[in-house]
């Protein structure tokens, strides 16, 4: 149990640290870090939901002075109206090429980035 | 300025569906559009963890209800992220813009990696739970 416990704040800190470091949520770190612990897939998305409201909470409020509020909440509201949305139709789709074309739009983006 | 707000209501919207379909954070989608609309990196780096947190609670609260919630481990996590939280935020605020921006295009590597070669599907589980 206190192994258990020492993993859930080392993967808090990890979590917290990219995160507030990169303004992401904490689903790409704790997903990994909860799957690879043993904690079947379903309660470390839920699990990592969960723990991501309070990061990015904390992050933003840590970070208040460069947040500009009016256009995370034009984005955020509607995107939580939409995913709920999206969870609905997400068995309908064979969501594989939407998995390949997203992830080549990031690497474009990538090297856009890197490109600047 | 009425056009940015709808353009990013837009935004905001076809990004809560990939989230909701493909199941992706919306960090890494949030932060190249308000990129675009012209926040600097740090801005919208900071920009995005609020954007993310009303789907983040709608979603958990839809995991809740079914059990999918284990709030032992959620109250040791964000324990244990206010250190993580406190020492990113000190480092994001006083690298230079160059250096953010170069890590985050990192971050973007491994997500899209994880994407075109990941065999696991991580939402399969839920659908059950969205019917």
């Amino acid at each position: 149990l206190a192994g258990r416990l020492r993993l859930s704040l080392a993967s808090g800190f990890v979590a917290g640290l990219v995160g507030a470091l990169l303004g992401v949520g904490g689903g790409v770190t704790l997903i990994p870090i909860l799957v690879a612990a043993g904690v079947n897939e379903r309660l470390a998305v839920g699990t990592s939901l969960a723990a991501s409201s309070f990061v990015t909470s904390a992050g933003a409020l840590t970070l208040a002075g460069h947040v500009d509020v009016t256009k995370a909440l034009e984005l955020g509201i509607p995107a939580a109206a939409a995913a709920v949305a999206g969870a609905r139709v997400h068995w309908r789709f064979s969501e594989h090429g939407l998995r390949r074309a997203l992830g080549v739009v990031l690497l474009g983006v990538a090297a856009l980035l890197l490109a600047r | 300025m009425i056009a940015t707000a709808a353009g990013l209501v837009a935004l905001g919207l076809l990004t809560g569906s990939l989230v909701g379909l493909v199941g992706v954070g919306g960090g890494v989608l949030y932060v190249p559009l308000l990129l675009a609309v012209g926040l600097s990196q740090l801005d919208a780096q900071a920009t995005s963890l609020l954007a993310i947190v009303p789907g983040a609670v709608t979603a958990t609260a839809v995991h809740a209800r079914r059990g999918n919630v284990a709030w032992g481990p959620v109250t040791a996590i964000a324990l244990g992220s206010l250190a993580g939280i406190a020492a990113g935020a000190a480092t994001a605020t006083s690298v230079p813009e160059a250096v953010l921006r170069r890590l985050f295009a990192l971050l973007l590597v491994v997500a899209a990696a994880r994407l075109l070669l990941g065999r696991r599907r991580l939402v399969d589980d839920l659908e059950p739970d969205c019917q």
